[in-house]
């Protein structure tokens, strides 16, 4: 009979904590659990919950990634604008600077130590902010003040599109940030305003709509917007994380009610994930990649704290053996 | 496809976990209400593990509608220049559960 040793060349080892990174097939007996467990890779994507945010809130902004990521602005149960500012672990969130102006409907692009949060409303305003991990001050303001806008790209590299007044149809302005100052950038085909948006500034996508919802989504390429692949299904309102070309779309509204629909882009068609998120909800913040994404706050009947993260199909995960 | 309804408060990081949800469709609803597959071994498991109270789905409805008929009121409630901020602030719909 084959034995764990005679594969691997080694026995299972004991440890205190899990592994990382998971190589696939991997066994190993986690000694401070007592549990044996696997690194197993997969098939569909799913959602897991995440750490609750300390402050439920809703059109809030995000950057960063699954395990380093950044939750800014907002409104809260009181639907007030919000200034804080939370950063998550990959397992919890704990408070960072606040923002200067407080604001919702804003858009965020950048990393947990190097973000960048610009525009918001209503009213509209253009300012932008810069955070280092710590605090934030002041940014380039922007041409036109908006919300409900997408962004994408860096601190230094930021893209702003879309977004109201008027929110319907919404604008189809885009302007590029170098670290400093907004420039106009090519405008999008069709205008947008509560919609998602991902990727940089030379390659970002723009997903759906708000009133109505709308399934069509646009790409940038540094210069001019392009028609790309259409949504399965129309929506507004949602959160989306990862690249032009390997993009994730999830949560938001549709046809008066919120959605946990999860859609994910290879660059020319959509595909509906299997699951959806366990919460419904719209006015979510989302980062991350399209296997490694982070969906975190918005609204259901209710501005809410519930964080969730999304592994994508192929990624690896760890699995504890059970006798069942 | 049938399902079956519990309480549990969301702790956060392990509530549900990917081995949860590539197993079986977990659906929150307001007042912490939770809806599984009715004939998934695994769903029970997770409601064991959650600690989750189960309850009808005539006690699920019924938590349900009074945090929808809370959010309403809340809603009712905003100034009227709050209510026409247009950020899907349509007032709080009933939600059926399946």
């Amino acid at each position: 009979m084959a034995t764990y040793k005679g594969i691997n060349g080694f026995a299972v080892q004991s440890v205190a904590s899990d592994p990382s990174p998971l190589d696939e097939g991997q066994v190993w007996y986690n000694n401070a659990t007592y549990a044996f467990k696997l690194a197993a890779v997969t098939t569909v994507g799913a959602w897991a919950s995440g750490g609750n945010l300390g402050t439920a809130r809703r059109g809030l902004a995000g950057a960063g990634t699954q395990t380093s990521g950044l939750a800014t602005g907002g409104e809260n149960t009181s639907s007030t604008p919000v200034t804080a500012t939370e950063e998550y672990n990959g397992t919890s969130w704990s408070g960072g600077g606040n923002l200067t102006t407080a604001r919702r409907n804003l858009a965020g692009a950048g990393t947990q130590t190097a973000a960048l949060a610009f525009a918001g409303g209503p009213p509209a305003t253009g300012t932008t902010e810069e955070y280092d991990g710590t605090s934030w001050s002041p940014g380039g303001t922007m041409g036109t003040a908006r919300y409900g806008l997408s962004g994408a790209g860096t601190q230094t590299a930021g893209l702003a599109f879309g977004g109201g007044p008027p929110a319907t149809p919404g604008l189809t302005n885009t302007e590029e940030y170098d670290g400093s100052s907004w420039t106009s950038g090519g405008s999008m085909t069709n205008g947008r305003s509560y919609f998602a948006g991902c990727g940089t500034q030379t390659a970002a996508l723009a997903i759906g709509r708000h009133s109505p919802e709308v399934a069509t989504t646009e790409a940038y390429n540094g210069t001019s917007w392009t028609a790309a692949g259409s949504l399965n299904n129309a929506v507004g309102i949602q959160a989306a994380a990862g690249i032009q070309t390997a993009a994730l779309s999830f949560g938001g509204f549709r046809g008066g009610a919120n959605t946990a629909q999860t859609e994910l882009y290879n660059g020319t068609s959509w595909t509906t994930n299997p699951t959806g998120m366990a919460t419904a909800r719209r006015g979510l913040g989302g980062v991350g990649t399209q296997n490694l994404a982070l969906g975190f706050g918005g609204y259901t009947t209710a501005q809410v704290a519930n964080t969730e993260e999304f592994t994508g199909p192929g990624s690896p995960v760890t699995q504890t053996i059970t006798t069942s | 496809m049938a399902y079956k309804y519990c309480v549990a408060e969301c702790w956060g990081k392990g509530f549900i976990t990917h081995g949860d949800s590539s197993k079986f469709q977990v659906s929150g609803f307001p007042g912490n209400v939770w809806q599984i597959p009715a004939n998934s071994q695994d769903a029970n498991l997770w409601v064991n593990k959650v600690a989750g109270s189960w309850k009808t789905k005539a006690e699920a409805q019924a938590i349900v509608d009074e945090q929808v008929a809370i959010a309403q009121a809340a809603w009712d409630a905003l100034p009227d220049e709050q209510k026409q901020l247009p950020i899907g602030r349509q007032r709080p719909t009933a939600i059926v559960l399946e």
